[in-house]
């Protein structure tokens, strides 16, 4: 579903290099990418939601060659076929839960704002304990909360790849364990594969493959 | 574009005071010009409309502009008076028909106008109600005079003392309103109109009294009678003492403010400002359009002036705007960032900013506008309060 083959990555302003010969994902597989802080997770992801593009080298996610696309195409991808989370949920505090778990559709005309896609980010927020708070503003939320509606968020376009950027870095030991629950009881029920950016070492035993960053780049 | 101009609208919303800082800056550099350029083309239409309408006016020597505005408008100062005489002399002159003003006297902040039944005629004002003055003592009000003091025909109205302690001048006369014109919507609606015996009434230049009593007299000659402090003094004119009031003294001595000089034709015009040119002439006749055009030029001036400031301070308040929304892009920058993550392109990202900054200038020029039209409603009232 996922394989990356001699990707090479580095800034323009020099320091940090990528280099990753090969790495591929099943469809439905649960992976987490584990490291120290700074050692290149995030690019990693960056790489493969087609935020950053490699200065060579192929990553292609079930038929698509993501190389070998614009930005334009690029964005189109991501929005329709990859949900993200982030670490610190980037959530819009001028919109309420319902606008923020529907924010992708706004941002991008390939992911319509139809009756559709409302009923399914409203049954989203309901999935997760929120459907009596669609219309509070994300200020009056908890941040467990919160990470609720980040992943809401991340899977209104019903994504075949969720990236998720250390999701429970923020998060209490309870909300952690409940919102990795979260993650992958969404993405067995949808069928997508989850690649999890984490240097929480007591969460791998929750994983299908464990991928330690450092190995992956030696 | 919908999409766009939802987010934007919801972050607006979202911070009621940072938008509501903007919003005011921006609305006052655009209502300020546009405001100010309404009133001045008003007050130049007001002044010159009323001017028009008044071809020669003569008062004492002094300033134009004040004998102007306060015949035309009972606004400003009172100028100093000329006797009575002056209106003898115009008509007189067969050139002219004068029409008396006196314009020393206030009941409440509405001017008592003191002249004759010519002056409706003059003005075109129509009754809405009740008669014209025919006897001493008699008023008739403005519309708006009568709606502001809560009087009609039947009422009665109290002239204001000219100080606290009015000892020696003049009492406050109580008279019966016998007439209320229709509005005109220029000054004499704000004014309440005598007969200029009345003003004179006002004056003290002719009272009514009882018959002294022998013990109220102190001197008794050919010339009149002096009497002490008991004689009671009128403050009402009724038919039953309208009798006992009587002038003192020669009544082209008295004095009125400015007389309304109605020329009969260009020739009659022109021939009566030339009698007033002489070097030891008292009097000035002056021509009112020619004032106000005078009045106007100074405004313009102002104006210019005004908006030069306006200018610089649109220069730093528009500054102030773009340094505050530069900020506020720094900010958001991880906002915008992970929208760009999310999908979203640079361009939607800047059309967001620009649709916020356009839902700023638009709120802006909403809030002038009303303000433009509001300050065109009442820009009569604002014109007379400011300027006139």
């Amino acid at each position: 579903m996922l394989d990356l083959r001699a990707v090479e990555f580095g800034y323009p302003e020099g320091g940090f290099k990528l280099s990753l010969p090969a790495w591929s994902l099943d469809a439905g597989a649960r992976a987490a990418v584990i490291g120290p802080s700074g050692c290149g997770k995030t690019t990693l992801l960056h790489l493969i939601a087609g935020i950053l593009r490699p200065s060579s080298g192929a990553i292609r996610i079930d038929d698509t060659e993501l190389t070998a696309l614009d930005e334009a195409a690029r964005r189109s991808f991501r929005v329709r076929r990859l949900g993200l989370v982030f670490q610190e949920f980037e959530l819009l505090d001028y919109l309420d839960v319902l606008d923020n778990v529907l924010l992708p559709c706004r941002l991008h005309p390939d992911l319509p704002l139809d009756a559709a896609a409302r009923e399914r980010g409203a049954s989203l927020a309901a999935q997760v304990g929120l459907g009596d708070k669609l219309h509070r503003p994300i200020r009056r939320l908890s941040q467990g909360e919160r990470q609720r509606i980040a992943l809401c968020r991340a899977l209104i376009a019903e994504p075949a790849l969720i990236l998720a950027d250390e999701p429970t870095g923020n998060l209490d030991p309870d909300n952690k364990l409940r919102a990795l629950d979260l993650l992958e009881q969404f993405a067995s029920a949808s069928g997508a594969a989850l690649v999890v950016a984490t240097h929480d070492h007591a969460l791998l035993p929750r994983f299908d493959a464990v991928i330690d960053f450092q190995e992956l780049l030696g | 574009m919908r999409h766009t101009l939802y987010l934007a609208g919801r972050y607006l919303a979202a911070h009621p005071g940072k938008t509501s800082i903007l919003v005011g800056s921006l609305t006052l550099l655009l209502f300020l010009p546009a405001g100010l350029q309404v009133l001045v083309d008003r007050s130049a239409t007001e002044m010159r409309a009323r001017a028009d309408t008044t071809p020669l006016l003569i008062g004492a020597r002094g300033s134009s502009l004040d004998l102007a505005l306060r015949a035309l408008y009972f606004q400003g100062e009172v100028p100093p008076p000329i006797p009575h005489a002056q209106v003898t002399r115009v008509r007189a002159s067969g050139l002219a028909d004068p029409i008396p003003l006196h314009l020393r006297f206030r009941v409440g902040a509405h001017p008592v106008v003191g002249t004759s039944i010519d002056y409706f005629r003059f003005r075109g004002l129509a009754l809405d109600g009740g008669r014209p003055f025919a006897l001493l003592g008699e008023c008739v009000l403005g519309a708006a005079a009568a709606d502001a003091l809560g009087v009609g025909v039947g009422g009665k109205v109290t002239t204001s003392p000219e100080n606290l302690f009015d000892f020696a001048g003049s009492y406050p006369l109580r008279m019966p309103v016998v007439g209320v014109l229709a509005p005109t919507g220029g000054p004499d609606d704000a004014a309440v109109f005598v007969d200029l015996r009345t003003a004179w009434v006002i004056a003290g230049f002719a009272h009514g009294h009882d018959d002294p009593r022998s013990d109220e007299v102190l001197e008794k000659d050919e010339e009149g009678v002096t009497a002490n402090a008991k004689l009671r003094l009128w403050q009402e004119i009724t038919s039953d003492n309208a009798e006992s009031f009587h002038f003192h003294g020669d009544l082209d001595d008295l004095p009125v403010s400015a007389v309304l000089a109605l020329p009969h034709d260009t020739k009659s015009g022109t021939l009566l400002m030339g009698r007033y040119l002489g070097r030891e002439e008292p009097c000035q006749i002056l021509q009112p359009r020619a004032v106000m055009d005078e009045l106007i030029v100074t405004v313009v001036r102002v104006r210019g002036y005004v908006l030069a400031v306006a200018l610089l301070l649109g220069v730093a308040t528009l500054a102030t705007v773009v340094l505050v929304f530069l900020l506020s892009l720094r900010l958001r920058r991880r906002e915008m960032e992970t929208m760009r993550k999310i999908g979203c392109s640079r361009g939607l990202v800047a059309g967001l900013v620009a649709a916020e900054a356009a839902g700023v200038l638009a709120a802006a020029a909403l809030l002038a506008g009303g303000l433009v039209l509001l300050t065109a409603r009442f820009a009569d009232s604002l014109i007379r309060a400011l300027i006139v």
